[in-house]
């Protein structure tokens, strides 16, 4: 989907865009008043993130991260001894920190924006926010002289560099739920739980090259800082492949949604309303980025087992026809879709059909909500026909609530309403 | 049961009795002088894990630790180590074959040995040993070299063994196998300098930590190839519910493709194309969505408007997969399949070479398993009847050379279909000849005996080994 700057700066980016915002300006300007302590060094780290930012990737799950440009700062602000540069100790500052970090970004975003594929305002404010969080935990002891204390350093200075990245990474995953959460209207609680997973995949690998890197690049000089990255180039790598294929999965599964459109089954663009609908529903109900995943996929395909009837019926709106009819069509499409090995969205298009509750009984909790909330969108895009005239909207919403009692869960339609009404603003 | 050719039998059994006599000098060597021994006893256990994780993954791409830290086991400890490192994982190997089991060890243990000595004999010296652990320089060029001749030494026991064993080109492995490879190497190398290094900054603790990175990037290389496998799955799926709206043509896309991919093994085509090939040749007829059911499965002859619905099927399939980021190859591919070499083929009727190479290949494969399977109005054909056919029409309707390599590739790997003894009749309703846009020879009459192509069971075969090789040139380890 498109990013606007309407997304960019929803809810829980703002806080995170100005906080980075504000701590990059005093860094820089703190620096700019005095001279830049250690210059080389500073020069070499920025060198470091400014490439990083240059080879920044798309990770799965809609993140964009610059792995490498993460460490180096990490590194930077981690940074103790360093024996080939004269004195063996470095002198430098939380401030300059930010500061050389803020500048280095900014130059390796420049091409990106010249290519019009200018990188997230929130995740660069994040990694200022981090990296300065790590120069303030680490530098202070650091010059102050209390890490010359300790007993065996050989293993406790690692050893306290990874409890800091630890932490740097706890605090950058609640920053990025809180902008997720604000960019996707989703709660604050699925966001924190889906960055935490995603944390222990490279964010791992980042906070270890980091660590690595400073301790390295004391002993080895500035070859460390390259030869360190490597490792983390190669994840890097393997990740923008997994990425990637996830793309080609989505497009696949896209293509293949207009599979019955192109066979005269179903009506254009129906299977990709329902889905962008169902996923903004989703969304908001608090679902875990697998879900939404899984909740995507039957959606696009949920009208796939029509490919089974001789005669397309009329519209393609199954919302019109008898219940036995739809769940034969629903079947059929959940017995190829489990053919492919995805069980659970088999499952999902398979339930679509069961209204969501009998006459007479409680609330069927068996039915996945996921069903639940693409029997909601479909039942709303056959009505309105993918009309973006309001009356025809309003008209849709209404039948839905007419079937609140038995049909369509309440609670889905409450907030397919609300995504309605919201696009409706923006459309009409 | 592995059933080894006589010349691999020779050439194992010299490559186990170099590795063992390896491994006892290697022991010795220990044993009179111990002071490498903490090395063994961090680097082995981490080696064996990570054999263990890789035993665990049936992927074919995979990213092995198991490289750098027999690296950094001949840079801190010396050959002997290496040697000892190498064949620790041998007590998890769970490989049935016994001659699998004793060659993968073998070459872990040659490998080691070969970095280690050619490390030693140019002046390298143990990484534990570094004054204050600064890095001299003049270490890099035996570490590279040394890196070089694990990269030989392996290279040329998997040529020895494909060579003897599998039987595959020495050309092919050399472009698929050593040539792919030596950027991973030097990757490996990189990161087992870097292990050596650490362990003389913070000890083994902080040396293990390099592998953090590594395993990370493994770990998305598995859901990389697990989201692959899926996807194929995927796409299986739904071209078989694309073509149960024809009953005869079951299972068509798939063949068509495998055939395909066998054409473009012959004409040596590069592996990423080959891929974009295969699934062309899957989707090449999903655009036969867009033609209604009836004139589908109808018999006896068509209306020109009925032939215009089933001619736009090449055009309606390009425009459906249109947005998947494949390569350019592979919409022409699935675009022009109906084209003919003298220009009267659809939809645009392009002529010789004008039309794209994939098309070529996906025409003849498309023709060909169109002929050997049974229609509503014959029976299937055989093999080389087919095979003669497509020679016929070579030149007018079909591309000679993709002609040419199918009937090469077919001598290498027959086609499989049942033996004659399962073969059976099928009501065959002769009298009704259908229009069959296949089938080059679907006017002329056909004799009713009929042999059932053996769909799954015997092409999974076939499949089934082309993988094998695949992979064993992928992952450069024999198993």
């Amino acid at each position: 989907m498109r990013r606007t700057w309407a997304d960019e700066f929803s809810g829980g980016s703002v806080l995170v865009v100005v906080g980075g915002l504000l701590l990059a300006v005093a860094g820089i300007a703190a620096t700019a008043s005095q001279p830049v302590l250690d210059q080389q060094i500073a020069l070499a780290f920025g060198a470091l993130i400014a490439v990083g930012e240059l080879v920044r990737v798309n990770l799965p799950g809609d993140r964009s991260a610059a792995p490498i440009g993460a460490a180096g700062g990490l590194a930077y602000a981690l940074l103790g001894d360093f024996r080939q540069a004269g004195p063996d100790d470095t002198t430098y500052g939380v401030l300059q920190v930010v500061a050389v970090t803020t500048i280095a970004i900014l130059v390796g975003a420049v091409p990106h924006m010249a290519v019009g594929q200018p990188p997230r305002l929130e995740s660069l404010a994040r990694r200022v926010l981090i990296v300065g969080f790590a120069a303030l935990l680490f530098r202070p002891l650091y010059t102050n002289g209390s890490l010359d204390g300790l007993a065996d350093p050989k293993w406790q200075l690692p050893a306290f560099m990874l409890a800091i990245v630890l932490l740097c990474g706890l605090v950058d995953a609640l920053l990025a739920a809180l902008a997720r959460s604000g960019r996707e209207r989703s709660p604050f609680t699925a966001a924190a739980r889906d960055e935490f997973g995603a944390l222990l995949g490279i964010g791992s690998a980042i906070g270890a090259t980091g660590v690595l890197i400073a301790l390295a690049a004391g002993v080895m000089g500035y070859w460390a800082l390259p030869l360190f990255a490597l490792p983390l180039l190669v994840a890097q790598f393997s990740f923008r492949r997994y990425a990637s294929i996830r793309a080609t999965y989505d497009q696949t599964i896209q293509a293949l949604s207009r599979v019955t459109e192109v066979g005269g089954y179903t009506e254009t663009g129906h299977a990709q309303r329902v889905a962008q609908l169902s996923v903004a529903v989703g969304r908001e109900m608090g679902l875990s980025e697998d879900d939404i995943k899984d909740l995507k996929y039957a959606a696009l395909m949920h009208d796939i087992g029509q490919l089974s009837l001789t005669d397309p019926i009329s519209g393609g709106a199954t919302t019109l026809i008898a219940r036995d009819e739809q769940r034969r069509i629903a079947a059929y499409g959940a017995e190829v879709i489990r053919q492919s090995g995805m069980d659970r969205v088999a499952h999902i298009v398979e339930q679509q059909t069961e209204p969501f509750r009998r006459p007479g009984q409680p609330f069927d909790a068996n039915i996945p909500v996921a069903s639940r909330i693409i029997r909601v969108a479909n039942a709303y895009d056959d009505f309105a026909g993918g009309s973006m005239e309001s009356v025809q909207r309003m008209y849709a919403l209404g039948r839905l609530r007419e079937g609140m009692a038995e049909e369509y869960d309440p609670t889905v339609v409450d907030i397919a309403s609300r995504v309605v009404e919201r696009t409706m603003l923006v459309d009409v | 049961m592995l059933q080894l050719r006589p010349a691999a039998k020779v050439y194992l059994t010299v490559v186990t009795v170099g590795a063992l006599a390896a491994l006892i000098a290697a022991t010795v060597q220990i044993v009179e002088d111990p002071e490498h021994l903490s090395v063994l006893l961090v680097l082995a256990p981490i080696f064996i894990l990570s054999i263990y994780l890789k035993s665990r993954m049936t992927q074919q791409v995979d990213l092995s630790a198991n490289v750098p830290i027999l690296i950094a086991a001949y840079l801190i400890g010396g050959w002997q180590v290496a040697c000892l490192v190498g064949v620790s994982a041998v007590v998890l190997d769970r490989r049935k074959a016994l001659s699998r089991v004793l060659f993968n060890n073998a070459q872990w243990v040659l490998m080691g040995l070969a970095g280690g000595l050619i490390y030693g004999a140019m002046g390298g010296i143990s990484m534990q040993m570094l004054p204050g652990g600064g890095f001299p320089p003049s270490l890099l060029g035996p570490i590279v070299v040394s890196i070089v001749a694990v990269i030989g030494v392996n290279a040329a026991l998997m040529l020895g063994i494909l060579a003897s064993q599998e039987q595959i080109k020495a050309s092919t492995i050399w472009r698929n196998m050593v040539l792919t490879s030596v950027g991973p190497y030097f990757a490996y190398m990189l990161l087992g300098l870097l292990m050596a290094v650490l362990w003389s900054i913070g000890g083994g603790f902080a040396a293990a930590l390099v592998l953090l990175p590594l395993l990370v990037a493994r770990r998305a290389w598995n859901q990389y190839a697990e989201q692959r496998e899926a996807y194929e799955s995927t796409i299986r799926a739904l071209v078989q519910a694309v073509e149960t709206k024809d009953h005869y043509t079951r299972g068509h896309s798939e063949r068509v493709s495998r055939a395909s991919v066998l054409i473009a093994r012959i004409l040596d085509m590069r592996e990423d194309r080959v891929e974009a090939l295969r699934y062309a040749g899957i989707l090449h007829d999903v655009g036969k969505l867009g033609v209604p059911t009836r004139v589908l499965q109808k018999t006896g002859p068509l209306s020109d408007m009925e032939f215009a619905a089933i001619k736009r099927h090449p055009r309606n399939g390009t425009e459906m997969v249109r947005g998947i980021a494949f390569l350019e190859e592979a919409y022409n591919g699935i675009m022009h399949h109906h084209e003919r070499l003298d220009g009267r083929g659809y939809p645009l009727g392009l002529s010789g070479n004008d039309i794209p190479e994939f098309a070529r290949i996906i025409a003849v494969a498309d023709a060909f398993d169109s002929m050997t399977s049974t229609r509503s109005y014959r029976g299937a054909r055989d093999v080389s009847e087919a095979l003669r056919e497509l020679e016929n029409c070579a030149g007018t309707q079909f591309d000679h050379a993709m002609v040419q390599a199918l009937i090469t590739a077919l001598q290498r790997d027959p086609w499989t279909t049942v033996a004659p003894s399962e073969k059976r009749q099928v009501d065959v309703e002769l009298g009704s000849p259908t229009f069959d846009h296949d089938d080059p020879t679907a006017n002329l009459p056909t004799e009713p005996d009929v042999q059932v192509a053996a769909e799954a069971a015997a092409s999974e075969a076939l499949n089934a080994r082309m993988l094998h090789r695949r992979d064993v040139l992928r992952r450069g380890d024999w198993s």
